[in-house]
């Protein structure tokens, strides 16, 4: 298409874009206007006055075209020229930029692979292109992966970074080269971005300095057949035996409507393994996965596809993580405000995991309590906490069946501060006096909730309503409401030779579950909020059993029901039937992970190349959860030779009780760090994270050239997106493109065959006309 | 302060259970007198508050009723006397329900409570269960079954009101409902004992009736360990259900019908937290 515009038009597009209109005629333009403008009244005014045998329509078709061909002389005679800035030659600099990551091994278009490309037109030898450019410019090359340095040519490239970092190279490249009159940066690569900073930042400079980027896109869009694991979420540390529910996305092309396994390791040990199968081409399929870790410490897990038949690509299909598994008691606060069997039954479920330490505070009379599980005498001797230091020792908390006036302002206001600001957990069950029934509507209680209260029931007892509960679509992918064991138990199926036979599939486990009954009617969710598990009333009203959303920096929860113990002790329900404990350890396992330590680290990556730095950030905060900008925190961060380094951390300024340090990464392996914040002798407490050093399969991973990122990395610089096909253009591009030392260059125009094609086939085509209306 | 107020309460509770029952008496439809759960007529002041209440999700007295074994000494008890599971019923629990009521959050459903047998599905709605008489109790094969199904699920029973011999045929039911489930001495620093009262000596509480026995205070625990849940509490050779229902008669002394309600107080508090 471009061809067929420069024949017709003698230059190409890009001239037309950048350069600017004038006539060079050396007569006046009124002259010619006027010259021109005689012949047309005369040729109308012939047309007009003589009227033979043409009718009306066809003498002004006729003078139509008399008039097109005469506006089109004219036009030439005005002597059209563009105008043109261009670099001046040997006065300017280009940076050529080569990727030299790991994913350069993989296909190219036209050469074996990606890298070949680069050695064979920036290589020793030379190249056309490369002789073009260096006739116009000094060209410098650099290299760049996760680092950027200078190189002579194509020939030092060793295509073995394990990162792609655009941003850096670009920023690299520019302040090098800032000395210098630059007329641009060609950048070679496949647009693999991964280096995990934002693109646009690094543009910003470019703009402000006129400097456009003339990306080279090498490698085919999409790599066929190819499957690989293409994400995988996982919190970056849980509780030893949480039951985790892990989204793995599998992207692939070429194998659709196959069948793949998806499995899990930790280490050497298979923990999981799913089948997947594969939907059209292009789109993503997401399949749960759920894994249970058992052994406390940093784990490296690995997510992996086994290898297809004739696969473009194989290092996509593992995903490696680092996740810390907590070999620590969650202490939770269950608050009741009366004896009832769900106490029991709550305990008795959570009783077998040693992670879960729950103190029953229960009001068993008016200002009388009885305390279970607490560590001391003292703790809540007073009865529920006062302040927020002593509530926020808990990492969750679990009202139960309690008057919202039972409470004071302030600790209604600290059962919320304590999901939003301390970022933990609350769960609200239903009782004769929760929700709307417990006086809570208009308390900031409601705010946290994630349900909307109703009207509250005028006669309490009337309100008793059995529900029969189902999961919900994204309750049935929820941690909390995976209650099929993952491995049945021997003296589950002991006991079960007896009683009912446990049901094989999630569906089957939940719908064969007994109603439970409610005395508060929840029948919305708020907007944002989740809804888990559902309920149907005899009078076939839907009702909302299990909810929950986000509050601030924690997670709110309600569970309006009043005897989850039937799901223990119904007659129906085998006596060794593990659903309720399951059901139960999960809801509190979830209700306090992520609930934050007061001083908690983490890296801004966990996979780092040695030679590359980590930067830690620190989050500081009191036993109040009030950021503190005045600590003295420093950082161990111990490599995996046992070697200690301590590093201090500085107060960010930008965010209050924000606290960073950048690490140099020298060793490969598991690196440790463990920050301590103190406030004069104080110590505010502790924080442990983990990062990998080493190199990562990251390069492989949605490897096609990402042609949108490229385009636009142009397209913001003034700049132009190239493949190997159109790249020979680039040097002309370059020289009326570029900035640098520029100078005026004019090109004629009058000469382009478009006019002479116009004039000829105007006049032909009123010949034409007359002829075959018989006027000749 | 808070016991002279407890003697308070219960002496008035007593009192006033009489004449409610009397006020909110309903009778049977189509009957012209109110019957009892034996079918028996009940006088006015006694009828039942509300007949089988159902289900509602809060804490409700069960009292199992079973067949009975036959024997020489149920032979000379004679014609018409009330069997053995019923003894003190309905007194005893509308007394009890009360006082729980009026001393705890616990929040109960008014009444007399259920009667169930334990082969009846419903039973296991009701976690705690209260059972008397076990010396004649003669459990069939799938009330034996679900016995031990319920106390292992979570269920908790109180027996009460049975003494002497009486004791192998309750250990007998015990095992065959889980093998090897041995009665054992519940101590008195048992934290069954300080639920809610501190019943710091629950040797003081002597037995209503039958004085040559001395009382004991037993249990059966899980997996026989002494640590672990409380399955059920056996009051041997004692009766604290009899003061629960000749409270407010005057028949025993008021400091003794208050001991025996913190127990049943105890009891239930203890089995919703354990």
């Amino acid at each position: 298409m471009e061809s067929i515009f420069t024949a017709l038009f003698k230059y190409r597009p890009l001239l037309f874009r950048e350069g600017e209109l004038v006539f060079g005629t050396p007569w006046p333009i009124a002259a010619v206007l006027g010259v021109t403008a005689l012949v047309a009244i005369s040729a109308v005014a012939t047309y007009g006055s003589r009227q033979g045998k043409a009718t009306a329509g066809q003498r002004t078709t006729l003078a139509t075209l008399r008039l097109a061909a005469l506006g089109v002389l004219a036009f030439v005679l005005l002597q059209p020229t563009l105008v043109l800035t261009s670099t001046v030659p040997q006065q300017n600099f280009i940076g050529v930029l080569l990727d030299d990551s790991r994913s350069m091994r993989l296909p190219g278009e036209s050469t074996e692979t990606r890298g070949d490309f680069l050695l064979e037109t920036f290589g020793p030898e030379g190249s056309p292109l490369l002789s073009e450019l260096q006739d116009r410019f000094s060209v410098r090359t650099f290299r760049f992966s996760g680092e950027t340095s200078r190189v002579a040519d194509a020939s030092e490239l060793l295509y073995d970074g394990t990162r792609t970092d655009l941003a850096g190279a670009l920023d690299r490249a520019r302040q090098e080269l800032s000395s210098v009159p630059l007329s641009g940066l060609v950048v070679l690569t496949d647009g693999a971005d991964n280096g995990g900073r934002a693109l646009a930042e690094s543009l910003v400079p470019l703009q402000a300095a006129s400097i456009p980027v003339y990306p080279v896109g090498l490698g085919d869009e999409a790599l066929t057949p190819d499957v690989q694991i293409g994400r995988v979420e996982l919190p970056r540390s849980v509780l030893r035996g949480a039951s985790l529910v892990v989204d793995v996305v599998v992207n692939h092309r070429g194998y659709q409507g196959e069948t793949v396994e998806v499995v899990v390791e930790d280490g050497n040990r298979r923990i999981a393994q799913e089948p997947i199968e594969l939907g059209p081409n292009g789109e993503p399929t997401i399949t749960p996965v759920r894994v249970t870790l058992e052994e406390p410490g940093p784990r490296r897990l690995r997510f992996s596809i086994p290898r297809l038949e004739g696969e473009a690509v194989v290092q996509n299909n593992r995903r490696d993580l680092l996740v810390e598994v907590r070999e620590r008691r969650e202490k939770i606060l269950y608050f009741e405000g009366e004896p009832r069997h769900e106490v029991k039954f709550i305990r008795r479920a959570i009783e077998a995991d040693e992670n879960l330490q729950v103190v029953v505070l229960q009001r068993t009379a008016p200002g009388k309590f009885l305390r279970l599980n607490v560590d001391d005498g003292d703790e809540l001797a007073s009865g529920f906490p006062r302040t927020r230091e002593e509530l926020f020792q808990y990492r969750a908390l679990v009202i139960g069946s309690v008057e919202a006036a039972f409470f004071t302002a302030d600790q209604l206001s600290m059962i919320a501060d304590f999901a939003s600001r301390r970022g933990g957990g609350v769960l609200f069950l239903g009782g004769r006096t929760a929700f709307a029934e417990g006086g809570y509507r208009g308390t900031v209680i409601e705010d946290a909730l994630p349900v909307l209260l109703e009207e509250p029931a005028r006669d309490p007892r009337s309100a008793f309503t059995q529900l029969a509960v189902e999961p919900t679509n994204a309750g049935l992918s929820h941690p909390i409401s995976q209650i099929l064991p993952s491995e049945p138990s021997a003296e589950a199926d002991a006991a079960d030779a007896t009683g009912p036979e446990m049901p094989e599939t999630l569906d089957d486990a939940w719908a064969s579950l007994p109603p439970l009954s409610t005395m508060n009617r929840i029948v919305s969710a708020k907007p944002g909020a989740t809804t888990l598990l559902t309920g149907s009333s005899d009078e076939g009203e839907d009702r909302i059993v299990l909810a929950h959303h986000r509050y601030g920096r924690g997670r709110v929860i309600a569970f309006p029901v009043q005897d989850s113990w039937i799901w223990q002790m119904h007659s129906e329900i085998a006596v060794d039937d593990p659903r309720h404990e399951l059901l139960w350890q999960q809801l509190l396992r979830w209700l306090a992970d992520g609930a934050p330590d007061p001083v908690h680290v983490e890296p801004d990556r966990e996979q780092v190349e040695p030679g590359e730095s980590i930067r830690l950030r620190a989050t500081v905060l009191d036993s109040a959860y009030l950021e503190v900008n005045a600590a003295e925190v420093v950082a161990e961060v111990t490599d995996p030779t046992g070697s200690v380094r301590t590093e201090p951390l500085s107060w960010t300024v930008d965010d209050d009780g924000i606290y960073e340090a950048v690490i140099p990464v020298s060793a490969n392996g598991r690196h440790a760090v463990e920050v301590v914040a103190r406030q004069g002798e104080l110590e505010l407490g502790r924080g442990v994270a983990f990062f990998q050093a080493g190199p990562s399969d990251e390069e492989f991973f949605d490897a096609g050239r990402r042609t949108a990122l490229l385009e636009r990395l142009a397209e913001d610089t003034g700049g132009r997106f190239y493949t190997v096909d159109d790249v020979d253009q680039l040097p002309e591009d370059l020289r009326f493109t570029g900035g640098g030392v520029t100078l005026t260059e004019e090109r004629d125009l009058w000469d382009m065959p478009v006019f002479f094609l116009l004039i000829v086939g105007l006049i032909g085509a009123e010949w034409g006309v007359r002829r075959l209306w018989g006027m000749v | 302060m808070r016991l002279a107020l407890l003697g308070v309460a219960m002496a008035g509770v007593g009192a006033a259970a009489l004449g409610w029952g009397a006020l909110r008496a309903v009778e049977a439809p189509g009957s012209s007198a109110p019957t009892d759960a034996l079918g028996r007529p009940v006088p006015e002041r006694e009828a039942p508050l509300q007949e089988d209440p159902p289900y509602d999700g809060h804490y409700q007295f069960v009292r199992v009723r079973f067949d009975e074994r036959q024997s020489f000494s149920s032979f000379g008890r004679g014609f018409g006397r009330e069997p053995d599971w019923a003894h003190d019923w309905p007194r005893a629990e509308r007394n009890f329900l009360t006082i729980l009521d009026e001393l705890t959050t616990v929040s109960p459903t008014p009444g007399e409570g259920k009667i169930l047998r334990f082969d009846d599905p419903e039973i296991f709605r009701y976690p705690v269960a209260y059972v008397v008489e076990v010396g004649s109790w003669a459990p069939s094969r799938s009330e034996v079954e679900a016995l031990g199904q319920y106390l292992r699920k979570g269920g908790f029973l109180i027996v009460d009101d049975f003494r002497g011999a009486q004791i192998r045929q309750l250990q007998a039911i015990f095992n065959a409902a889980i093998p090897g489930l041995r009665i054992q001495e519940v101590p008195v620093d048992h934290p069954i004992f300080d639920s809610f009262f501190r019943i710091e000596d629950p040797y003081r509480l002597a037995p209503p009736t039958f004085p040559q026995f001395t009382p004991e205070y037993l249990g059966v625990f899980e997996d026989n360990d002494p640590s672990g849940r409380l399955l059920a509490m056996l009051n041997y050779n004692n009766d604290i259900a009899e003061y629960w229902e000749t409270s407010g008669r005057g028949w025993y002394l008021v400091d003794l019908e208050n001991e025996a309600f913190k127990f049943g107080v105890n009891y239930v508090v203890y089995s919703m937290t354990h």
